[in-house]
């Protein structure tokens, strides 16, 4: 921080002394924070039951989660459950007594005939836990004693919205609050300076369009939405001062701003509460550039995250943007990367999105360890739902499609007292449907609330006279998958 | 929270236990989740929400010998109630009121809100005198100083004049009074009611109305879901305005809007308001199931209908009874039932724009247009027929020069590989269209020519021999929308094929000769069309063809996947394995139209003069068509099947699992169903909705337009008025109102003038900080409102103050400064481009007119609290970030409206006289003696900066479309806009106070 900062800090003190009601979009520096910021209404509008109740007994592993969405939905044949033994079942019709009459999308559901498509790429046993994963992944793979591999994920929606809405939210209709918006009414902030929940999007197609809904706060109050980072100037909108208004001018303008609105006679928290969100503002100008000014960072960890690190707005910029809000105590850092969504000439077009995601994935995994970050923080990477065995269209040695499967997909989860070294579940020789140990998304979110020190059946909030849950009625800790 | 808790619950308090309002939130809270409505989580087979059942566990008069409490305080954990893991136990001073409740004889009531609505009877009370004479003149004030003097509490003084001014501006019309409105009141020219008439009357109020109502509608301008593709909505917008300005009565606005396509004599418009109906989002994604969305819009009806109409969520009883309302998964399929008859798709797959039922709305000047089209049509078509009637001598001249022609064009002379003979009538569908075989084979280096008479009557596929996949191989010929011919020979879409397309469009209707060659080649050069024997000019749009056209599909007439089918007639067609001549095809043309009897294709193809008319015929039509098509607003309504849906029980809420009988559409039981003889659609909805009878819709109405200025309703949770909703804190002054709106012939207006006229509205919204502490939400009206502007209205009010306001009513939907690339990042513009913003006056209109996509909502709407307009949305939370500050601070609107009140600063003379201006444009008041010291000291800072550094100056005056020329952006006119930002970013100036 330069003095000149410092002294504008200084010159900030003069609205202090209004502060006495911290009712705060990003919290304070306590956890359960949020119980303040809701403890004024009445139970019928929501909120009086004790938000984030912690689980009995339960100790949070972890303060901080990223989780590295592949928005699309990438194929589990081709990443991280590969089937070899298919090799030999090319072409040949896939068995009605796989598919034993699930529904289909309709863009597959009149084809004529379902012929097996085997990974046109090999897959290798990685580490000394011996993961079978695609050869694609080479730095992924590279760290897979640190991972924790789900292969028994199962969904509900078979199309995009639904899906990616359950994921993010636990419901595949809108309006349910997504789970960053849940941490952070459950548990807080834990920077001064910085959102508590922030959102930030690459993309290797557009053809699969995110939505805002994705990081909304459904029926939580507002302040509890993802913030998203942008890759331009304004890395969050209106962040930088107006033409012809540099730092100085600024604070002083602030100044008077206190001033006048200290002048008014009549009490009201609300306006010291906007005195104090002006101030936070404030801030923010200069901790959001901070963070996104990478010129600090050494050559060699630049390097590491592949040289699309150079650009900003990529995927492995992100992840190394991750890092430094991990580093800065963001509570959910929701990454989404865009073009996983391979009907047809997946060879080509996954092989694309490995490229842009692969190396700063595992980049990722490896700066935090390396920093003592991984502890404490929960790295998640994974889809909506996966991807079919048979050929979506024409299937040839070198071509081919998959549709969308809600039956199963993998994930992988590292750090926040995660089992790194683990594979969980098992699916079908055709990865058509799980045999072994199937985990829901109500699972998944279930198990990540509890290393957060959250029980989610008591993380609730009252919207039109019913306890939500982002779990729904559903969700069971998956014991198997923590160390 | 426990203060709001100890204020509903009157613990040790004196008077009786009321049931609804003390004991039965107890029980819905405790014990409904296992012993409430829902039959399927209920244990033990016992319900505490029916009377009979509780008399099982409570002995009236005896507490000691009550099942009830004795459970409460068990010892053994497995007796003990609630269970201990569901984590959940009464307070010692909730058992407390159960057991006086007991001992006071257990008394039952219903749930007061599903109990009929009485005028209360006025308190009996000594009129107010004194100060609070002003307490005297309605009823309204006198049910609240009652019940205020029943809590012990006194009202708060009256707010100044202005401040009132200023309350009643923006609850009225979102917009804050204008100095010529604030001089014209203070100099006591207009009288308060003459004010609140005036406002009443305003298009402002039409339009802050509307603003309101849609976020209950859900409207919105895109569809939503994955492709969030455009639609045109708004003529329904304009429909809410409309009535709003008219004062509809509020039971026809409901009526009409749930069953205005079945009310009889309802015209136009009646229809047009169900688009209330359709303003859910709707699904475009290829590859949805189509029953599961079609499900999925009807329960949105349903629940918004439940909703807005009645302040009752229904949602829980999708899957299963509702677990604390007497709500049954019965009772949600029979009232989900109504809306299940729309005429409706659930997916419709990659459609852009409106989709069906839709209506039809033009304008007058569009209906004038329309009437001389067709007037100039109806004269070609005449002068058509002439020339057809007149055509024998013109056929036979055509016939003679012919000899000559076709012989020396010669006969095509190897054998057709197909040749077929007559008429093949297309009826534009795909099960009909005529399959010719496998027998000709198209491949990339054969030759080829197919040659057919044709008459389109829509456009299509005019054959194909395609595969049905996405990699399209084959060939075809199809007339692209528009009517222009395209022959596609495909390997595999787009990459490795031939696409070429003709200049010049075929008439609809009409009779031309089609021959499409192809030499062999693999290029688009190969490829030649006559039209009528003459070459056609081709454009080649994909010339990249090296590989086979093979495929199993045969040779079809009229059809191919993704494109129209087409409609019309086809006849002679043939298949030759050669490149014919252009003296060949012409020839084949000649042939039927020198036939005997051929007077119809010689007038199509060969008469020049008919060709004339035809060819103005068409492109008047054409006019009509793209009228009709392109600007001619449509809106999406209701319209139901002929043949009934039959609605059962969906088990667990899914689509594909109904179950039980067939269910007629009803009202929850608990409302004792329609009456009998009622009609079983959504006009019997209608009906019961606004009977006198109904216990919800008037309440809820009244409510909602409470909290319109008050920021909360009577009953707090504006979106509930189950037992699980907040109770209302003045039950007979909410009662009281909502007879009087019945009673009235539900005039909204009137209830809006009563409100803004009333003391309790008029009094002063500053409190001390016991108050506050007391009564943190004002539930109890001891002091006047106080709330954040809406979303809209910050922005509005920026615009108004400047002078920059359009006001403009109704329209389509604008686009403000939007930072760019925001819908781009998300891909949220793949179906419909750029965010290109709007120009002129439309960069100004009321933010009600902003844009609004779903997916990606404007950020000034979500930073200030607007719903994503995906779901019905009652109640807007209003929080305070910093993203707001940053947004009105930075944000080139405010920008630019700060530049613009700056401007009208420095109109009047004096520092003084300009401060005063613009504070009193912003907050409706002058600065104070120390407020000017400040605003003082910082003119003369900015001064005193931009002076030394005018570059700054330039940069600060430039934002915005409105931006003058560098040279006339002065240091002083950037310090003036410095002071006007700063009002506009004051605490005061978003407050409605």
């Amino acid at each position: 921080m330069s003095s000149d900062e410092q002294d504008l800090r200084r010159s900030a003190a003069l609205g202090a002394a209004l502060r006495t009601n911290r009712r705060t979009f990003l919290g304070g520096g306590a956890a359960g924070l949020g119980a303040l910021a809701l403890g004024s209404l009445s139970p019928a509008l929501g909120g009086a039951q004790a938000p984030g109740a912690k689980a009995p007994g339960a100790k949070a592993k972890a303060k901080r989660v990223i989780s590295l969405f592949q928005s699309g939905a990438p194929s589990q044949f081709e990443t991280l459950d590969p089937k070899p033994g298919l090799l030999d079942q090319f072409g040949q019709e896939l068995p009605e007594s796989v598919r034993k009459g699930q529904r289909l999308t309709t863009m597959t559901s009149g084809q004529s005939s379902f012929p097996i498509a085997p990974s046109k790429f090999g897959a290798t046993r990685r580490g000394e836990s011996g993961a079978l994963m695609g050869d694609l992944l080479t730095h992924t793979g590279a760290i897979a004693d640190k991972l924790c591999i789900v292969r028994s994920m199962v969904t509900e929606a078979i199309n995009h919205d639904p899906a990616m809405t359950f994921a993010q939210t636990g419901s595949q209709l809108a309006g349910r609050p997504s789970m960053g918006a849940w941490l952070s009414y459950g548990l807080g902030s834990m920077n001064e300076d910085l959102p508590t929940f922030v959102v930030m999007v690459s993309s290797s197609a557009t053809k699969q369009p995110l939505y805002a809904r994705l990081w909304g706060s459904g029926f939580l109050p507002t302040r509890h939405q993802g913030v998203k980072l942008r890759s331009g100037e304004d890395p969050v909108l209106y962040l930088a001062n107006a033409p012809g208004i540099d730092r100085a001018r600024r604070r002083a303008m602030l100044d008077d701003l206190e001033r006048l609105n200290g002048l008014r006679e009549d009490e009201d928290p609300e306006r010291d509460t906007r005195v104090e969100q002006y101030e936070l503002a404030f801030r923010m100008q200069a901790a959001v550039p901070d963070l996104t000014d990478i010129s600090d960072e050494p050559e060699a960890v630049l390097e590491r995250y592949g040289p699309d690190v150079r650009r900003p707005g990529t995927f492995a910029r992100n992840c190394l943007l991750a890092r430094r809000m991990a580093e800065r105590d963001v509570r959910f850092v929701q990454l989404f990367h865009m073009g996983w969504d391979h009907h047809g000439n997946l060879p080509k077009d996954l092989t694309k999105c490995v490229k842009d995601t692969d190396q700063p994935s595992a980049a990722l995994v490896q700066d935090l360890e390396e920093r003592g970050l991984l502890d404490d923080t929960i790295v998640v990477w994974g889809g909506e739902f996966g991807r079919t065995v048979y050929s979506q269209g024409e299937l040839t040695e070198e071509n081919y499609g998959r549709d969308h499967h809600p039956r199963c997909f993998p994930i992988w989860l590292a750090g926040g007292g995660f089992a790194p070294g683990v594979t969980h579940g098992e699916t079908c020789d055709h990865s058509y449907n799980v045999v072994r140990d199937p985990v829901s998304t109500h699972d998944l979110h279930a198990t990540l609330l509890h290393q957060l020190g959250l029980d989610h059946e008591r993380l609730t909030y009252r919207f039109q006279g019913r306890d939500f849950r982002l779990t729904d009625v559903h969700g069971e800790l998956v014991k198997g998958i923590l160390s | 929270m426990i203060l709001a808790l100890l204020a509903l619950v009157p613990v040790g308090g004196d008077g009786p236990v009321d049931f609804g309002r003390d004991v039965l939130p107890i029980l819905s809270e405790y014990c409904f989740d296992c012993h409430g409505p829902d039959a399927a989580a209920r244990k033990g087979d016992l319900r505490l929400d029916v009377h009979d059942d509780v008399l099982f566990v409570v002995e009236p008069g005896a507490p000691e010998e009550s099942e009830l409490l004795a459970r409460l305080v068990h010892e053994n954990p497995k007796r003990l109630m609630p269970p201990p893991s569901t984590g959940k136990a009464p307070t010692a001073a909730e058992r407390e009121v159960l057991r006086r409740w007991i001992e006071e004889g257990a008394v039952w009531a219903g749930h007061w809100s599903f109990e009929a609505v009485e005028a209360p009877l006025l308190p009996a009370m000594s009129l107010p005198s004194g100060e609070l004479t002003g307490w005297n003149q309605d009823p309204l004030d006198l049910l609240v100083l009652h019940r205020l003097g029943e809590q012990g509490m006194s009202p708060s003084p009256p707010a100044a004049p202005a401040t009132w001014l200023r309350r009643v501006h923006l609850d009225l019309t979102g917009l804050p009074p204008t100095l010529e409105q604030l001089d014209a009141f203070l100099s006591g020219e207009v009288t308060d009611a003459e004010v609140v008439d005036g406002l009443l009357a305003s298009d402002a109020r039409a339009e802050h109305r509307t603003r309101e109502w849609l976020d209950l509608a859900r409207y919105a301008d895109t569809n939503g879901y994955q492709n969030d593709f455009r639609r045109d909505q708004w003529p329904w917008r304009d429909w809410v305005l409309g009535a709003f300005a008219a004062n509809m009565p509020y039971d026809r606005f409901v009526m009409e809007q749930v069953a205005g396509d079945l009310i009889e004599g309802g015209g136009r418009d009646a229809v047009l308001a169900t688009g209330f109906q359709r303003n859910h989002r709707t699904v475009t994604e290829a590859g949805s199931i189509d029953e599961e969305w079609r499900v999925e819009n009807v329960a949105d009806r349903a629940e918004t209908s439940a909703t807005a109409f009645l302040g009752l969520t229904v949602a829980c009883a999708r899957c299963h009874d509702h677990r604390y309302d007497p709500i049954s998964q019965v009772d949600y399929y029979r009232f989900f039932g109504f809306f299940d008859q729309v005429d409706e798709k659930g997916v419709y797959s990659e459609v852009r724009g409106n989709v069906a039922p839709i209506l039809r709305v033009p304008s007058a000047e569009q209906e004038a247009r329309l009437d001389a089209l067709a007037a100039q049509i109806a004269g070609l078509e005449g002068s058509l027929l002439e020339l057809e009637q007149s055509a024998a001598d013109r056929h036979a001249a055509f016939r003679a020069e012919g000899e000559g022609v076709a012989q020396g064009g010669g006969e095509p002379g190897e054998a057709p590989l197909l040749e077929v003979e007559g008429a093949l009538v297309l009826d534009g569908t795909r099960a009909n269209a005529p399959d010719l075989g496998r027998s000709v084979e198209f491949e990339q280096d054969r030759p080829f020519t197919v040659s057919l008479w044709l008459r389109p009557d829509a456009h299509g596929a005019v054959f194909s021999r395609m595969e049905d996949t996405d990699r399209y191989r084959g060939v075809d010929l199809v007339l692209l929308e528009g009517m222009r011919p395209a022959v596609h020979l495909i390997h595999d879409w787009d990459r490795n094929a031939i696409k070429v397309v003709g200049q010049e469009p075929l008439v609809q209707g009409a009779w031309h000769h089609v021959a499409v060659t192809y030499d062999g080649s693999r290029k688009a050069a190969g490829v030649s069309v006559f039209i009528n024997g003459v070459q056609a000019g081709l454009k080649a749009e994909v010339d990249r063809l090296d590989g086979t056209l093979a495929t199993e599909e045969p040779l079809r007439v009229g059809t191919r996947r993704y494109a129209g089918h087409l409609a019309g007639e086809v006849r002679d067609l043939r298949v030759d394995g050669r490149v014919l001549g252009s003296g060949e095809v012409l020839a084949l043309a000649r042939e039927r139209a020198s036939a005997e009897g051929g007077v119809r294709f010689f007038l199509a193809a060969f008469d020049g003069e008919a060709a004339g008319v035809r060819r103005r015929l068409a492109r008047t039509r054409g006019d009509r068509a793209r009228l009709e098509r392109d600007e001619i607003p449509t809106a999406m309504v209701l319209r139901d099947r002929e043949v009934p849906r039959e609605t059962r029980l969906l088990r667990r809420g899914e689509y594909d699992h109904p179950e039980g009988e067939v269910l007629t559409p009803d009202v929850p039981e608990i409302f004792g169903g329609l009456p009998d003889g009622a009609r079983r659609d959504r006009l019997g909805l209608a009906r019961w909705l606004v009977a006198p009878t109904n216990p919800l819709t008037a309440r809820v109405a009244v409510n909602r337009t409470w909290a319109s200025f008050f920021g909360r309703g009577l009953v707090a949770t504006v979106e509930d008025f189950g037992i699980r909703g907040a109770r209302p804190e003045h039950p007979a002054l909410l009662d009281h109102l909502a007879a009087d709106l019945v009673a009235s012939g539900w005039d909204l207006r009137a209830l809006e003038r009563r409100i803004a006229l009333s003391a309790t509205y008029r009094q002063t919204s500053e409190a001390s900080a016991a108050a506050r502490e007391r009564d943190p939400d004002n539930g109890w009206l001891a002091r006047g409102p106080r709330h954040r502007l809406d979303a809209e209205g910050v922005r509005d009010q920026a615009l108004l103050a400047s002078g920059l306001l359009v006001q403009k009513v109704g329209g389509p939907s604008v686009k403000p400064y939007q930072p760019a690339g925001l819908w781009k990042e998300l891909a949220g513009g793949a179906g419909q481009g750029a965010y290109v913003e709007s120009t002129g006056d439309d960069l100004f209109r009321r933010s009600l007119y902003t844009y609004r996509k779903r997916t990606v909502p404007h950020p000034q709407l979500t930073t200030f609290d607007a719903p994503g307009f995906e779901l019905c949305t009652a109640r807007r939370p209003s929080t305070n970030t910093p993203l707001q500050a940053l947004a009105l601070l930075n944000g080139p609107t405010y920008q630019e409206a700060s530049r613009h009140l700056a401007k009208r600063m420095l109109e009047a003379e004096g520092e003084e006289a300009r401060l005063t201006l613009g504070m009193r444009a912003v907050l409706s008041r002058g600065p104070t003696g120390g407020e000017l010291e400040v605003l003082k000291g910082a003119l003369g800072r900015y001064r005193r900066e931009f002076e030394a550094d005018s570059m700054a100056a330039v940069e600060l005056l430039g934002v915005g479309a409105t931006a003058t020329s560098p040279r006339a952006r002065t240091p002083e006119w950037a310090a003036y806009t410095m002071i006007a930002s700063t009002l506009l970013n004051l605490d005061e100036a978003i407050t409605q106070r």
